[in-house]
């Protein structure tokens, strides 16, 4: 026997109210009356029955408190419950089917393990009887409830089996058995039970918890839809695509890592590479048993842009999983100067060590960054055209040729970015297409402490995807800086500001390209902001902007079934997402105004997702690649293996010490309202309490 | 003041004498009298009522010698005449504490009724001519009022009705009330006793049996609230006796049925002991108009001498 609510058992304490009220002296109305002789001869002949009518009615009071005392505090028994509770009480019954990407495996007999589990769940919801009520949740992920709550319709729940397929989700069975524990609390029916078929997969189990407890009277039940021994299954787990050299030759690798979830090796499995539609590559790899193996493709392309693709190797039981697609994006990577006037090579003292491991550093997505880093006389004999933006850090002064060369760089559509060094001299000779002029260098006194960053210019391209939230650079202390005075006559603004309205980064537009200033150093001589982490973002969006390239990033990837958010531009006014199966979805130009993004959430099949939108300015719609996404199975559901058990049907497993608890406290409550009747009953046939006093 | 002012013209109200003004209460039995008056004597004497011849004796008076049977038979016949004499009547009510019950469904108390019904009575045997006495009865013996027959004896006896107050100590005394009566009734006199009874044990019995078997024609009213009968309570209470016999705590739904059937024995009681004794037994409820019992007494005696 448990109590769900124990300390509600202080209530018995009432008994003994109970008792004191009806033994204590009553003070009843006294009426005068002349025949009291009489009365009292008519009244003796009573005390008997009387004196057991008012023990009754003690008995029944007292028996009705302790019933509903313990009907309260929620008593139930602890039963173990290996074929689920069954009594004369209405079941609520929730059953849980996985219709994740493991129930696609075929069986010997032709049948998915979906079919089977289908089967079972029919079978399960054909135990309930008129009265019971019952529940749908599939547990691919996110878990969702066919039916908001339990319904009395069982013939709707069959329905729902019945229009049930499998999916190419993920397993989600904690968010399953959360659902199933809402609908249960919800439920006024006094017997619960759980039911969950499943493909016993053995990922499934990882870090399970059942959100009840053992006192809540919940019965659990696995189910398992297979038997035998786990079938043979491989999968590709990944393809990973980057480009070769400096990408000038848009030529590719594409990694495959195929997995063998067997306990048996394959040899020469066959993995087949097909691009834009057409099949370019086919090899074969061994792959240990329950391990992994990587073949690499090359590829040139013809073109640049974005070119879908799969890998695909052979068939088994499972062959949802053997195809996994990609998009690849063909440019070459974005090539960065920087010119280091205090070139100190191996020492974190060099002008430009924390700007090179920031611009090195790979960020997902992005077109990668390749940094090259010179002094000032190797670059007065460098090409410079070759890169897309230069960064002059701690450059005190260049040759006039070099500057010149600089000057007409920039006005060729390329980008430029100005840090001063310690001495706060900057280069002269580029006076004419920097955002201002230099008058001085402003530190902080010792009394007033570092300056501080007061305010970013969120809508500028930089800071965009920041939206409101924090740029990493609040916190950043600025011990000296330039003193600029802003060209009045150039196209500038500033994009950072330091608290007084000093600015700390200025932009100017010249013709077509772009110059920024640094009013501090990239290192820390000046200022900690190399160690804050709006550093990296900083110095990697401001290369991308000033080459143009801010949009450029590989296609973004996610797992079946999660929603993705795609940018919307201003002015647009429509967004079509094209899925692999040439469905779709249209966002229409009054969903699209005023936001920045919208949520797509029909990332049900594996697969490109290709955008158009329809832009201002132009006719039709116009594909843009950079919103471009795929949709990738996971990985986990590709191992078959089982949670140890030989049979299918009802499984103990890991839930061998579940036991479930009847709840009682309904037939206490039924018992409390009896004693009450027959206390009312009682009292309404007779005295509660008489004798005869003289 | 008002109600003082009541008081002192007497218990009855007009309206309840108006109603019996017409009603004419006769004896059961012969009565013995010293005047004159309506109702049949032991004693033969002059008046209207013929009652036999008998031959004349020396002595007889010869006024009364019948002239013409004389002349018929040619022998000497004296007429006897049946003596008719005035009534004496013996009110006697009970004053013990419990004629102050009213009850829920009575307009006033038992006691007052009771006052009703002698006052009216009085008022009727007084107007006929009869001797009319009162003996109030409690605990303690009460200060009596011997019969009379001037009517200008009524209001005096009028007012000492009105005066009465029920006792405040328990008890009815009421077997020493009979034997006062026996003492001041004299001879074969009208007794009408107006009582609740409640008090009235077995030697009450054989006192009021010995009081008939004298002669007295007795009356017994027996005065009652309608709650006293049917028992209406519904809550749970002490009734508290008033007579200082204790109290008793009861559910009176539980023994009304028990308390009502007891009434009725009771009342059988009385009737199988006054008609054993030739008394009459008088059911006066205090929710019935007592110019209405007074009037059903009348007739029923009415009727009774007729059959005689």
């Amino acid at each position: 026997m448990t109590f769900e609510s124990p300390w509600m058992l202080l209530g018995l304490a009432a008994v003994g109210a109970v008792l004191w009220l009806h033994l204590k002296p009553r003070r009843d109305l006294v009426i005068p009356f002349p025949a009291v002789g009489m009365l009292k001869r008519v009244a003796l002949r009573r005390v008997p029955r009387l004196k057991l009518r008012s023990l009754l009615i003690l008995l029944a009071r007292i028996l009705a408190i302790v019933a509903l005392v313990l009907a309260v505090s929620r008593p139930g028994l602890t039963v173990r419950r290996p074929g689920g509770i069954r009594s004369g009480m209405a079941l609520v019954q929730i059953i849980l089917l996985d219709d994740s990407l493991s129930m696609h495996q075929m069986g010997t007999d032709g049948r998915t393990a979906f079919d089977r589990a289908r089967e079972r769940a029919v079978a399960e919801l054909d135990r309930l009887r008129p009265g019971d009520a019952c529940a749908l949740v599939l547990a691919g992920a996110p878990a969702r409830a066919v039916r908001g709550e339990a319904v009395f319709d069982l013939e709707s729940v069959r329905q729902d089996l019945s229009a049930a397929r499998p999916s190419y989700r993920s397993g989600d069975m904690a968010g399953a058995l959360r659902l199933a524990a809402k609908m249960l609390e919800e439920s006024p029916l006094p017997q619960r039970e759980v039911v969950l078929v499943t493909d016993l997969a053995d990922d499934m189990w990882r870090d399970m918890d059942l959100p009840w407890s053992d006192k809540a009277g919940v019965g659990f039940r696995v189910i398992g839809a297979v038997s035998g021994r786990p079938s043979v299954n491989a999968s590709v787990d990944r393809v990973k695509v980057q480009p070769l050299g400096d990408g000038v030759t848009r030529e590719v690798e594409v990694e495959v890592v195929v997995t063998n979830h067997g306990d048996d090796a394959m040899v020469g499995k066959e993995v087949m590479l097909e691009l834009d539609g057409q099949e370019v590559a086919r090899g074969s790899l061994d792959v240990p048993a329950n391990g992994s193996a990587v073949k690499r493709f090359h590829h040139r392309f013809s073109e640049e842009g974005a070119h879908r693709g799969l890998v695909r190797i052979d068939g088994d039981a499972l062959v949802e999983d053997n195809i996994r697609y990609f998009t690849v994006v063909v440019r070459r990577a974005l090539i960065v100067l920087v010119i280091n006037g205090d070139y100190r090579p191996g020492s974190y003292r060099d002008e430009a060590f924390y700007l090179m491991r920031a611009l090195e550093t790979p960020t997902p997505f992005d077109i990668p960054i390749k940094p090259m880093m010179v002094d000032v006389a190797t670059a007065g004999a460098a090409p410079l055209g070759g890169n897309d933006v230069i960064f002059l850090a701690g450059v005190e002064s260049i040759p006039p040729p070099l500057a010149n060369r600089i000057i007409d760089f920039v006005r060729s559509k390329k980008g430029l970015f100005i840090a001063p060094g310690n001495r706060g001299t900057t280069v002269a000779e580029l006076a004419s297409i920097m955002p201002g002029r230099v008058r001085s260098v402003r530190s902080a006194r010792r009394s007033q402490g570092a300056f501080s960053v007061d305010a970013v210019l969120r809508s500028h391209p930089i800071f965009k995807p920041f939206g409101e939230g924090l740029t990493g650079l609040e916190k950043t202390r600025i011990h000296a800086h330039l003193l600029v005075d802003p060209d009045p006559t150039a196209e500038r603004s500033v994009v950072v500001q330091l608290k007084g309205g000093l600015p700390l980064l200025m932009e100017r537009k010249v013709d077509k390209g772009i110059v920024m200033l640094l009013t501090t150093t990239l290192d820390r001589d000046w200022t900690d902001l190399p160690i804050r982490p709006g550093y990296l973002p900083l110095v990697q969006r401001a290369a991308r902007y000033l080459a143009g390239r801010l949009g450029d990033r590989e296609p973004r990837r996610v797992p079946v079934g999660r929603s993705i958010d795609l940018e919307v531009s201003a002015g647009m006014r429509r967004l079509v997402v094209l899925d692999p199966g040439d469905g779709k979805t249209v966002f229409a130009a009054k969903e699209l105004v005023g936001r920045s993004r919208v949520k797509f959430t029909g990332t049900m099949t594996p697969g490109s997702y290709r955008v158009w939108a329809q832009m201002p300015g132009f006719g039709g719609l116009k594909e843009l690649s950079d919103l471009e996404f795929v949709v990738e199975t996971d990985p986990v559901e590709s191992n078959l293996t089982r949670v140890a058990t030989e049979e299918e049907g009802d499984v103990a497993g890991p839930l061998e010490g579940v036991v479930g608890v009847l709840p009682v406290w309904p037939y206490l409550l039924l018992f409390a309202v009896l004693f009450l009747l027959f206390e009312t009953w009682l009292i309404g046939h007779g005295l509660r309490r008489s004798h005869v006093s003289k | 003041m008002i109600e003082r002012r009541e008081r002192s013209r007497g218990p009855v109200d007009p309206g309840v004498l108006e109603a019996v003004s017409t009603l004419v209460i006769e004896v059961r039995r012969v009565v013995e009298g010293l005047q004159g008056g309506g109702h049949a004597s032991l004693h033969q004497g002059a008046s209207v009522e013929f009652a036999e011849h008998k031959k004349y004796c020396p002595g007889d008076d010869i006024r009364h010698i019948d002239w013409r049977a004389l002349a018929r038979t040619d022998r000497y016949f004296i007429k006897v005449h049946e003596r008719e004499v005035t009534l004496r009547c013996l009110l006697m009510l009970d004053c013990s504490s419990s004629m102050a019950y009213q009850g829920s469904r009575a307009t006033r108390s038992k006691l007052d009724y009771a006052r009703v019904l002698l006052g009216a009575m009085a008022h009727v045997l007084v107007r006929q001519g009869d001797a009319v006495g009162l003996l109030p009865f409690a605990s303690l013996p009460l200060p009596h009022l011997p019969p009379d027959r001037k009517p200008e004896y009524l209001p005096a006896l009028m007012n000492r009705l009105a005066s009465l107050q029920p006792a405040q100590d328990g008890g009815t005394g009421f077997v020493e009330a009979i034997h006062r009566a026996a003492d001041h009734a004299g001879r074969r006199a009208m007794i009408v006793l107006a009582t609740d009874l409640w008090d009235a044990d077995r030697d009450a019995e054989v006192a009021l049996a010995s009081l008939a078997s004298r002669g007295h024609d007795v009356t017994l009213f027996h005065v009652l609230s309608p709650d006293e009968i049917d028992f209406p309570f519904n809550t749970t209470a002490t009734f508290e006796g008033m007579e200082g016999d204790g109290g008793v705590q009861v559910d009176p739904a539980l023994v009304r049925e028990d308390y009502r059937r007891a009434v009725i024995d009771m009342d059988l009681r009385w009737r199988r002991v006054t008609g054993e004794a030739q008394m009459d037994l008088v059911s006066a409820t205090t929710d019935k108009p007592p110019e209405v019992v007074l009037a059903d007494f009348a007739s029923r005696r009415h009727r009774a001498t007729r059959r005689q």
